[in-house]
């Protein structure tokens, strides 16, 4: 894959969906939250 | 006749194959033993035709195939992490999509052609577990638990990074996960990079630069770089990290946090990385006994079972056991990536109906992790002659005595013993051996065999009888992955110097052990019992006839930077490149004094990369 095509691709596609993806959600922004008494996750359903 | 099932991790760091029949492990090993590329991310072709070999087997003898991480999902990671890393990120996004575009989210294709290439039969299904699954697998299935809770760490796979399971019988449940970016192994990796070290396999040399230092960053740590929860759960502040943008771990946050720019690789080792070394390690360690806890608590569990890299940090591992919270606890020797390759194969067979067998008998199914090839006398026999090197051949007992009186004598003994370990520590079947009483053994091994950094200490093997004479150990620790202080019994009294510092601290003995003792009088200790390497076991029983105690340093063979040896030859090779004094080649003893000149046409300490 070229470069240029690449750089293209992450420009034309790649920052506009995550521009907008920080505004609907953001699954790697989670910032701290003292409130929370724990940041612990269920598990997904193992589904194989 | 047997189910036979093939495991594979690779593509990552530690490439691995592993072979189990019935559900239980017979043949293992890792990529980099065969190709002398430390750790090695190919894909393990050699390390899966050993498997084979081993067992006599085809691909065709095989039912499935269990690689350990779904790579689709991991894509669908890395695409998420280029999005939530814009604007930035772009040199991340040109270097490693188009590898992941190509073939990386199509593993399973990618390993049918390599398998098919190895015309070895035609191949069977292939099966994906995902990678904390893998984990959790080769920590409890193994093990000898019939039930147990299960504690996995790392880095990251797909998602998850952390997770809590119980296993029952020949049942994984999983009960709670924390997921990328938020990981303990990559807070581990961040500090591992700031202080000079390689990532994937520098975080053992923080592990061990921290008894040196002060944690007087912990607080800083616990403010700004990651906040973990009473029950241990937590998450990082990823404004001071580069992993989700960039290719390397820190920036400039953590420059400004920590005084300054990160340390050089190779560079000068100050106050500063001995004290962040502290810090990182307490903080660790604290979250990993919360997790302990909470593991306990969702589980009602008296029994722990560990994998994942962080699973490596003996000395967190050590905290857990000393911490009483549990009656015992059993850390998969590979606990890394190799392992997953296990995992995944154990988690296929046990769907296909494999029994846990050993569960509930005291014994674990790894063997003493001794899964890897062997070579016997008369193939040894062979080699020396072909190549004209001076020996002799002894009976066992005859050898193992004249070993032990060279290790009471100061020298330094190559051991080379039936089945190659699997997983990263050497556990009398390709190790280095020197006596441990001796003050001067540390820093003699240091230069003349290991050429490396003097700070990091060696490491003790004792028999399993013999422990509690010389360790607080309250269980047995056969994979050389807990650490315990040494008994007060064979401590020395140490008056204090406030004018030592660093390094020079190492040189204080302060136990009768002084070559396996830390600076803080701690030591990773690995107990021997006779079923799990009685030829080992033998030895040991000798040296302690020699001179009453069993404790021997044991480090890995190998010159630094290259992994531990698999064959005769690169054992021969290593003796011959340092200044081991005398090789046990299976029933073969060679003296340093009556080789030849040792000729290479390369000098191969510029061609053996630096770890």
């Amino acid at each position: 894959m070229s470069k240029v095509l690449l750089t293209l691709a992450y420009f034309l596609l790649v920052v506009p969906a995550g521009l907008v993806l920080r505004v609907v959600r953001d699954p790697l922004r989670q910032s701290w939250s003292a409130r929370r008494p724990s940041y612990w996750q269920t598990p997904p359903d193992p589904g194989r | 006749m047997s189910d036979l099932v093939l495991g594979i991790s690779a593509y990552y760091h530690d490439s691995a194959a592993v072979l189990v029949s019935d559900g239980r492990p017979v043949a293992a090993a890792q990529e980099e033993r065969f190709t002398r590329r430390r750790h090695d991310p190919a894909f393990p072709a050699r390390a899966v035709e050993y498997c084979l070999d081993q067992a006599g087997a085809t691909l065709a003898d095989v039912s499935a195939i269990g690689y350990y991480e779904d790579p689709a999902l991991k894509f669908r990671r890395v695409l998420a992490t280029y999005l939530g890393a814009v604007p930035f990120g772009l040199a991340s996004f040109r270097d490693t999509l188009p590898g992941w575009w190509t073939s990386k989210r199509r593993i399973t294709d990618v390993v049918r052609r390599e398998l098919e290439a190895l015309d070895r039969g035609p191949v069977p299904e292939i099966v994906c577990r995902r990678h904390h699954e893998s984990h959790a697998a080769s920590a409890f299935y193994p093990s000898p638990y019939e039930s147990a809770a299960v504690l996995c760490i790392d880095g990251v796979g797909e998602w998850a990074t952390t997770t809590i399971w119980h296993g029952r019988g020949t049942g994984l449940r999983p009960l709670a996960e924390i997921r990328f970016p938020h990981s303990l192994g990559l807070l581990y990796s961040a500090f591992t990079y700031f202080c000079g070290f390689k990532v994937d396999s520098g975080e053992y040399k923080l592990m061990g630069l921290a008894p040196y230092g002060e944690p007087r960053y912990a607080d800083l740590i616990r403010r700004k770089l990651i906040d973990v929860k009473p029950d241990g759960s937590f998450r990082l502040n990823l404004r001071y990290f580069e992993f989700l943008r960039g290719q390397v771990m820190t920036g400039r946050g953590f420059e400004k946090l920590f005084d300054g720019p990160r340390r050089e690789p190779e560079g000068e080792l100050t106050r500063r990385e001995f004290d962040l070394a502290a810090s990182v390690q307490l903080v660790t360690e604290e979250a990993v006994l919360r997790l302990a806890r909470t593991a306990r608590e969702l589980t009602g569990e008296s029994r722990l079972c560990l994998a994942g890299g962080v699973a490596l940090n003996c000395v967190a591992n050590g905290k857990i056991v000393a911490d009483s919270l549990f009656d015992e606890i059993w850390v998969q020797p590979a606990a890394g990536d190799a392992g997953g390759a296990l995992g995944a194969a154990l988690a296929v067979a046990i769907d296909r109906g494999a029994p846990r067998s050993h569960a509930g008998t005291g014994l674990d199914a790894m063997s003493g992790a001794l899964l890897g090839p062997e070579y016997g006398d008369e193939q040894i026999a062979g080699y020396l002659a072909a190549n004209g090197i001076p020996h002799r051949r002894l009976e066992p007992a005859e050898l193992d005595a004249e070993v032990a009186r060279a290790i009471a004598a100061g020298k330094v003994v190559g051991w080379f013993q039936g089945r190659m370990e699997f997983g990263p520590r050497a556990l009398g079947a390709r190790s280095i051996l020197g006596d441990a009483r001796d003050p001067r053994t540390q820093s003699a091994m240091n230069l003349k065999i290991k050429f490396r950094e003097s700070f990091r200490p060696f490491a003790p093997s004792v028999l399993a009888d013999d422990a509690k004479d010389f360790f607080d150990l309250r269980q047995d620790s056969p994979y050389m992955l807990v650490v315990a202080p040494v008994a007060e019994a064979a401590r020395l009294a140490v008056a204090p110097d406030p004018g030592l510092t660093g390094l020079d601290l190492l040189k204080v003995p302060r136990s009768v052990i002084p070559a396996v003792t830390h600076v803080d009088g701690s030591a990773r200790v690995q107990t021997v019992h006779p079923r799990d390497n009685p030829r080992y076991h033998q030895l040991l029983l000798a040296l302690k006839r020699e001179t009453g105690g069993s404790v021997v340093v044991n480090t890995s063979f190998n010159v630094r930077g290259e992994p531990i040896v698999n064959t005769p030859h690169e054992a021969y090779t290593c003796f011959m490149r340092t200044d081991i004094d005398l090789l046990a080649l299976g029933g073969f003893l060679l003296r340093k004094a009556d080789q030849p000149e040792w000729r290479e046409e390369v000098d191969w300490r510029t061609a053996v990369p630096l770890d």
